[in-house]
């Protein structure tokens, strides 16, 4: 298995780490939340000017910490896609420069794979095939994962990531930025049944539901109808009860969903990943729900849920492994489908 | 110094390890590399890429830097902006990591700077020179900086650092920079051009000159380059970064 240095600037943390296959040599994470939390969310500008002046110094580190050599690097890594179009390119450029450097093979990786990969550090003897929950700030997808490269979307939202839908509640709520964390923390302290919300069920045509499509716009606007109810009565708003009831929606909104599909298309174990996985209640409502069915959950650890450079490198590692690499002009992209990924490689030498 | 076209002596092995100077320029659609050492610019070429500038730089550079090797870089040039903001970004942070990794100094210049010097070479002005250098920038604000040049001494100084400021408070600036710069008299420095730049490629628009009477941006910065080796200066490559206004 190849020893692979990644590099990940996907949206506003600047990421690098050294991983050979499933062993995470180094893994440093530059965040930049503080500089964006004044604004309530991600400046693109101001995150690709900190990524360039982060870089280096977050590169070095995560080279210093794995304690190896470049002769025993075998390849480089950057994120490519999907992601803010400034910060990608920060990373990708650095990647490319050590590529071009060192004559390492580059690898570009999809964002989303990576957060896949995150369950293969957190648990080595995962295999494919298995049901990838994926829940952050800009992605919610049900991915069957069959091999390496091999993916299909089962499930999506309709609108909202639902971890964009926690920044936008948070903020209803006067909570800040980033909205997951502070959602969760007061959530533990209200009453998830105290108000009944929409789960957000996806309409057929010819009748019935989506299975396993999601939508959290629906459920943002009840909760703004909620709070400008609760506002105009003149009492207190009960901001920890409206926060429970939010998060219990969402998280039993997801289980059903993940649970049903994973039962439809006969996947023994389920992993999740991305931001949202390190909630609380997603957590303990998906655990509940997959042992009673004798279904597998797989959790990564939480600096494996959020962006990071290690589950980027892991994916680059079992890329290179197989053959697969980069072309030296290869481009960023804002969206691309991961059923895509493999458009990203080319096989043979350098 | 004005920089003469030669030949590389062999190959790379033949050649003094760190014996060379690299120049990049990305700030506009325009990329410029140049590659030469203190007696002369080995190679000079500029791609017109557009967009394409993220995606060719690496393949291009590779390709231009052979058969020199990276470990023959005795420094590195980069221009700093004003310029586009993400093709500026690319070049700087190519530039950052290769200085970074080849532990060479990193000179990070102004687009504004370099072509005030540019300007003395192309008129020949070997004694000291102060010119007010402008370029657009959004919005109806203007880049403005006012220099000194001196080729014969190989000096470049800022009277008046770069800054973003309204067309409104620089043409104040212009009329009162005569008496007195940046709040300081100076006698004898009133300026004695104001060079207005083209915003994408950081030529003049106004004194144009045949493109053969006027050096080549790559040799300039080469130049500069070796100016500023020679009078001993060694930036490192985090103190350069791109300039925004």
């Amino acid at each position: 298995m190849a020893t692979v240095l990644a590099i990940e600037t996907s949206c506003d943390e600047t990421a690098a780490a050294v991983v050979k296959k499933h062993h995470i040599f180094s893994s440093v994470v530059s965040s930049q939340i503080a500089i964006h939390q004044p604004y309530g969310g991600v400046v693109p500008e101001v995150a690709s000017r900190r990524h360039v002046e982060t870089m280096n110094e977050t590169v070095a580190e995560a080279i210093a910490q794995s304690g190896l050599g470049w002769s025993e690097i075998d390849g480089v890594a950057a994120t490519c896609a999907p992601g803010l179009v400034g910060s990608l390119l920060v990373g990708l450029t650095t990647a490319k420069t050590l590529a071009m450097l060192y004559d390492k093979p580059l690898i570009g990786v999809h964002h989303l794979e990576g957060h896949i990969y995150a369950s293969y550090l957190e648990q080595p003897d995962l295999a494919p095939p298995f049901l990838c929950l994926l829940v952050s700030g800009g992605h919610t997808s049900l991915i069957a994962v069959r091999d390496c490269g091999q993916y299909e979307t089962l499930g999506q939202t309709r609108d909202d990531a639902v971890g964009e839908a926690f920044d936008k509640v948070a903020r209803l709520l006067g909570l800040g930025y980033p909205g997951g964390p502070a959602i969760d923390r007061l959530a533990r302290e209200g009453n998830p049944q105290a108000f009944a919300l929409p789960e957000g069920n996806i309409s057929l045509p010819g009748g019935g539901y989506h299975p396993y499509d999601t939508s959290f716009s629906g459920l943002k606007t009840a909760v703004l109808r909620l709070t400008e109810s609760l506002k105009a009565e003149g009492a207190p708003l009960p901001i920890a009860d409206i926060a429970a009831s939010f998060q219990e929606t969402v998280a039993r909104s997801l289980t059903r969903r993940v649970i049903r599909c994973a039962l439809d298309q006969g996947f023994a174990t389920i992993v999740v990943g991305g931001g949202v996985a390190a909630n609380g209640a997603l957590r303990s409502h998906l655990s509940a729900a997959a042992s009673e069915k004798g279904l597998r959950v797989i959790f990564p650890r939480m600096d494996l849920c959020t962006d990071n450079a290690a589950m980027i490198a892991c994916a680059a590692s079992a890329h290179l492994s197989v053959g697969h690499h980069s072309p030296l002009d290869l481009g960023v992209k804002s969206r691309l489908a991961i059923t895509d990924v493999m458009s990203l490689y080319q096989s043979g030498h350098p | 110094m004005n920089l003469r076209a030669i030949e590389p002596q062999g190959n790379s092995d033949g050649l003094r390890s760190q014996s060379l100077g690299l120049a990049i320029d990305t700030s506009s659609p325009i990329l410029t590399l140049a590659l030469g050492s203190v007696e002369g610019v080995y190679r000079d070429q500029t791609w017109n890429l557009d967009r394409e500038i993220s995606a060719q730089l690496h393949p291009l550079l590779r390709e231009f830097i052979a058969p020199q090797r990276w470990t023959d870089l005795a420094w590195i040039l980069v221009l700093k902006g004003p310029g586009s903001f993400t093709g500026t970004r690319i070049g700087l942070v190519t530039a950052r990591t290769l200085a970074q990794q080849l532990k060479v100094p990193l000179f990070g210049v102004s687009n504004l700077a370099i072509a005030a010097w540019r300007e003395a070479i192309k008129l020949e002005i070997r004694d000291r020179w102060t010119v007010a250098v402008s370029q657009p920038g959004r919005l109806g604000y203007t880049y403005g900086a006012v220099y000194e040049v001196c080729q014969q001494a190989g000096t470049l100084t800022a009277l008046m650092p770069d800054q973003l400021v309204t067309l409104e408070a620089w043409n104040q600036t212009l009329a009162e920079v005569g008496r007195s710069i940046a709040g300081r008299s100076i006698p004898g420095r009133s300026i004695q051009m104001h060079l207005k730049l083209d915003t994408h490629t950081s030529n003049s628009l106004e004194n144009p000159t045949a493109p053969d009477l006027q050096p080549s941006l790559g040799t300039t910065l080469l130049g500069f380059g070796w100016q500023q080796w020679q009078q001993g200066f060694r930036p490192e490559w985090y103190e350069a970064l791109p300039y925004y206004g």
